[in-house]
């Protein structure tokens, strides 16, 4: 059992798919607790990789600490209505500000100072949109949200494993798993609840990790602007095609077309996964 | 042995002879050499090239301390991508941690030529006392460039599940076994 659970694929991809989809199935009508499989599924990874030691902080550390928090923040908010006009500002800002938490022992070593914010601008600027998008998205049809999980997750975690960090690829997967899981139990049970936990725990996770790899691995920053349009495909119209199934295939499709095209750069730049 | 005694007498090369000095650590004969068990199969040995760092040395008095700072990016395991790896955050980080330190805090001499060297090593930003076990001091003028010379041969064990390594544990092996090549020129 022990060699199983040892497995990078079952690490970062069986496991937490088959955890996320138990708890979609079986809260996936109740939205403050529909979005525990993503945090499930996320916080599964982490005990089977790293654990959960926090000594010394490192970036890796402070994202998953920062993941725990947006499970807590987005169980809090689909209990209590932060008003709309404020909300995606507020987000955007926590994703950033989170992200130069995250990444300032490397930024702030960066010598020319219009340099430094011009990183810490284009990178926490990823990380605001992708926490204030999956936000944005979570009242539209929840298959078109599960889609764009799976593929973020997916298409980050190719990415990041192929850029020599397999940490930061399996902890990303692990989202892409929990995506997936979503999307299948949308199928089977027809529409899960759209749950702010969820949209804001795999907004943190990527919205972080992608960033991350970037100044930590060698994921180019070509593949972060790819990964940047994936949550944005939720927006997509699909909801008005009639059968469930065409409608969780087209908006994956399409969504997993950045995601590829990112994972290819990646590739493009570091060359074959040396695993 | 009379060759030896004559040798050792025109190259100076000596034990205790020795006094309070100041020393930096030369990079191009000073590595830190690293094994560890890799998925139970082998022992995986790699180093780090690049290493700086102080010393002071009294073989009278029998004291001294040491200062070192390895340049994590500078690992090297024969593999380019491995070493990709090893920069990552799933082990050192390089990117965020720069520097491998190690600081003496006590150094006791065990005969003329070992010694014990206790001292906080730092990974990944964290600190933890380990003890190096210096098997050979030789010191001297060295015979290609005349500049007064000591050596060491140490060596040391620790785990990294203690600096917060934790990934691919137990696939790949917790305990590192460090064995350190040093030689330091007189300011």
């Amino acid at each position: 059992m022990d060699e199983l659970l040892a497995h990078p694929a079952i690490q970062g991809g069986v496991a937490p798919f088959l955890v996320a989809f138990f708890f979609f199935m079986a809260f996936g009508k109740f939205r403050p607790l529909a979005g525990l499989g993503v945090v499930a599924a996320f916080l599964v990874t982490v005990a089977l990789i790293v654990g959960f030691n926090f000594d010394p902080l490192t970036s890796t550390r402070k994202i998953i600490l920062l993941a725990m928090v947006a499970a807590c923040l987005g169980l809090l908010l689909d209990f209590i209505k932060l008003p709309e006009k404020y909300r995606l500002g507020v987000l955007f800002l926590l994703g950033m500000g989170a992200l130069i938490w995250v990444a300032w022992p490397v930024l702030a070593r960066e010598e020319v100072w219009a340099e430094r914010v011009l990183r810490s601008a284009i990178l926490g600027g990823f990380a605001g949109w992708y926490v204030a998008i999956l936000d944005y998205s979570r009242k539209r049809d929840s298959i078109g949200v599960a889609a764009v999980v799976a593929a973020g997750g997916i298409g980050f975690g190719g990415a990041a494993v192929i850029g020599a960090s397999a940490l930061l690829g399996q902890l990303g997967m692990a989202v892409g798993a929990a995506g997936m899981a979503a999307l299948l139990a949308n199928v089977i049970r027809h529409q899960i609840a759209g749950s702010t936990t969820s949209t804001l725990t795999a907004g943190v996770t990527i919205g972080l990790l992608a960033p991350a790899s970037v100044l930590y691995a060698k994921v180019p920053l070509s593949s972060l602007l790819l990964l940047a349009l994936v949550p944005a495909v939720a927006l997509l119209p699909f909801d008005r095609l009639r059968h469930v199934w065409i409608r969780a295939a087209a908006w994956l499709l399409v969504a997993m077309v950045p995601a590829a095209v990112a994972m290819w750069l990646a590739f493009e730049s570091a060359g074959a996964v040396p695993f | 042995m009379r060759k030896t005694l004559i040798a050792m007498a025109m190259f100076g090369v000596s034990v205790g002879s020795v006094s309070a000095a100041s020393y930096d650590l030369d990079p191009a004969h000073t590595y830190p050499n690293f094994t560890i068990n890799h998925l139970g199969f082998s022992n995986m040995h790699g180093h780090f090239a690049k290493t700086a760092g102080t010393l002071e040395l009294d073989l009278a008095k029998k004291t001294g301390s040491v200062d070192v700072t390895i340049d994590a990016a500078s690992i090297y395991t024969g593999f380019a991508k491995r070493d990709e790896h090893l920069r990552s955050p799933d082990f050192f980080n390089v990117a965020e941690f720069p520097s491998i330190t190690f600081k003496s805090t006590k150094v006791k001499f065990t005969g003329d030529k070992t010694a014990e060297v206790e001292g906080n090593l730092t990974i990944l930003g964290k600190s933890k006392p380990v003890t190096l076990m210096v098997t050979s001091i030789v010191c001297g003028a060295n015979p290609m460039n005349k500049k007064e010379t000591c050596g060491f041969d140490a060596s040391t064990k620790f785990k990294r599940s203690e600096f917060g390594v934790n990934y691919a544990l137990p696939a790949v092996g917790d305990e590192v076994s460090v064995t350190l090549q040093i030689e330091a020129l007189k300011k």
